[in-house]
């Protein structure tokens, strides 16, 4: 953990929806950190990192005044920056998929780069998906496209596309960052035509409505509102997620890792990590 | 083979590193967890009367040697905080920390944390960052009296106090705790500090305002149960900066019974406990002490 006032080398528009701010940041950082950021005039608000090399960067999308305050930075304009936190994936497993939806997209770009794996990149319209199309083909083995309303690949959502994808590809593990709906093993896996013997299914669904229950802890002001507090708390795994002190921080922050035993050619692990809505 | 079992007044801990105050113990579930990591007991988050959000971000970050927090006080209020400490008590040995702004106001939180199965409550008299709260309630010895002397007459469990650094009377402060009846001292809270970023001209805390803990402040916390340690005859229990067995044994050496961590666990993680357990065990076969009373205030002789 380290923390540094950086300095912005550029802001771009990275598709309709978000913007990618690039700063140089010479610590170590694994493809799923994230790192608190702050400036004068915004809360510190946790973002990934969309890139995990010493040029580091965040990729985000307006949703209120904190991520409209970082929109509004200019190259040169300085940062305060805090991290990484978090785990980071495990990319040990050998057959991996990586499951991108919307935003999620860019916090599993660091993954492609660091491992050849496939991917599938999902998003409501081509406007959010067109820019990982190049990153596929450059970086993946396999990767495919989906969209929701059609306007580019696959007219499908995530979970379709990973049960399509499945019916004729073997992976060791899923890496999954999207929004929460998403995010359902059993959802992704029964979905896809397996069973799920050992029951994870209900394990996560047990996960997320804990999630859930703090959301409502965190209205009533139970939690800190640290973020060092999630470094801490997904560095040491296992612990009890403790999440920023406003609940669209929430999902952003939430990586929770399970562990899946299922049968023969099955994934038998899934990450996953919640992004906002 | 030496013991490590430790006795603050009536309550006995099998073994002596407890959970400070603010750290992994705003929830039922995480203060299980706690217990299940080789932590003698917890001492929950501190909890007042009312819901409360603390402080807005930001509001903690680390500094060199040490970690900077302005949180605020946040917790759910003591209703709420019911389903957490029911929980909790079933798997151990849980202090309710406490923090009001009058004695009445301490006296009613601490009954209700007895009333939830607290086996001793932890009245927050030292919170450097919160109006009218901890520490601004907790350097006034006439004040610090009444506010005992409340909470021992609502109250059948022990009291123990969490005291500041933030003072030059601690020793007047800490015989206000004796002379009211309180059963044990808890020193030190944090203290009051300020970061500044010079890009931007501006604190960095929300609150500018904040308290300083972690490994740079041990030399302080030592020195103060020293400091205690001669002023008063009730146990102490010391809490600061303390990262492995030796940082626990000049506590110990102090004149302390037992000991809180915080920083450590956020830095180190749950393991930190067992890791200092064998430390002690290591450290009192080596050097022949067979408990941890045996080194209690051992430096002063």
């Amino acid at each position: 953990m380290s923390e540094a006032v950086v300095k912005i080398k550029s802001v771009e528009q990275t598709n309709k929806y978000s913007k990618t701010i690039t700063f140089d940041w010479d610590v170590p950082a694994k493809p799923g950190q994230f790192i608190m950021v702050w400036a004068p005039d915004m809360d510190e608000i946790p973002l990934s990192l969309s890139s995990v090399d010493e040029e580091k960067s965040i990729t985000f999308k307006v949703i209120g005044k904190d991520t409209e305050c970082l929109a509004s930075k200019k190259e040169g304009d300085r940062l305060r920056v805090r991290g990484p936190y978090g785990n980071g994936y495990d990319l040990s497993a050998e057959r991996i998929l990586v499951v991108g939806g919307g935003i999620g997209i860019a916090p599993i770009t660091p993954v492609l780069k660091e491992k050849k794996v496939d991917a599938i990149f999902a998003a409501r319209d081509a406007d959010e998906v067109e820019y990982a199309g190049p990153l596929g083909i450059k970086y993946c083995r396999n990767s495919w496209i989906c969209t929701d309303d059609g306007s580019l690949g696959e007219h499908c959502n995530a979970v379709q596309m990973v049960q399509k994808v499945m019916e004729d590809h073997e992976y060791d593990m899923i890496i999954a960052c999207g929004p929460e709906v998403m995010l359902l093993p059993a959802e992704v896996l029964q979905r896809g035509g397996h069973t799920v013997p050992d029951v994870p299914g209900a394990l996560h669904e047990v996960r997320l409505r804990s999630v859930r229950r703090m959301h409502d802890r965190r209205a009533q002001g139970v939690q800190g509102r640290t973020g060092v507090h999630q470094g801490a708390n997904q560095r040491h795994e296992g612990f009890r997620h403790r999440q920023e002190g406003r609940l669209r921080s929430v999902h952003k922050l939430q990586v929770t890792k399970t562990q899946i035993s299922v049968s023969a050619h099955k994934p038998t692990a899934v990450w996953l990590h919640n992004t906002i809505k | 083979m030496s013991d490590l079992r430790v006795r603050i007044g009536n309550i006995e801990l099998d073994r002596p590193g407890m959970v400070a105050s603010g750290i992994m113990d705003e929830t039922g579930d995480t203060m299980v967890r706690m217990l299940g990591c080789g932590a003698g007991a917890v001492v929950s988050k501190s909890v007042g009367t009312n819901p409360n959000p603390g402080h807005r971000n930001p509001n903690f970050t680390e500094v060199a040697s040490g970690c900077i927090n302005a949180m605020g006080l946040p917790n759910p209020g003591i209703e709420a905080f019911r389903e957490e400490m029911e929980k909790a008590v079933k798997a151990g040995k849980i202090i309710g920390s406490v923090y009001g702004a009058s004695p009445q106001e301490f006296a009613s939180l601490a009954g209700r944390m007895e009333d939830y199965g607290a086996c001793a409550v932890e009245l927050n008299l030292s919170c450097p960052h919160a109006k009218g709260y901890g520490m601004e309630v907790g350097t006034d010895p006439v004040m610090v009296k009444s506010i005992v002397s409340a909470v021992k007459d609502a109250v059948k469990v022990p009291v123990w106090v969490k005291v500041t650094p933030n003072t030059h009377i601690l020793a007047d402060i800490g015989k206000a705790v004796e002379d009211a009846g309180g059963d044990a001292i808890v020193a030190i809270n944090t203290l009051k500090a300020m970061v500044i970023v010079p890009e931007f001209g501006k604190p960095l805390m929300s609150n500018k305002v904040c308290g300083l803990s972690g490994k740079c402040i041990k030399p302080i916390g030592v020195r103060a149960v020293w400091d205690l340690h001669s002023a008063v005859s009730i146990p102490i229990v010391g809490v600061g900066g303390i990262y492995d067995h030796r940082d626990a044994l000049e506590y110990i050496m102090a004149g302390a019974c037992a000991f809180q961590l915080g920083s450590a666990v956020l830095d180190n993680g749950p393991g930190v406990f067992d890791s200092i357990n064998r430390g002690l065990e290591a450290f009192m076969d080596e050097y022949g002490y067979s408990s941890i009373k045996d080194m209690e205030g051992i430096a002063h002789e």
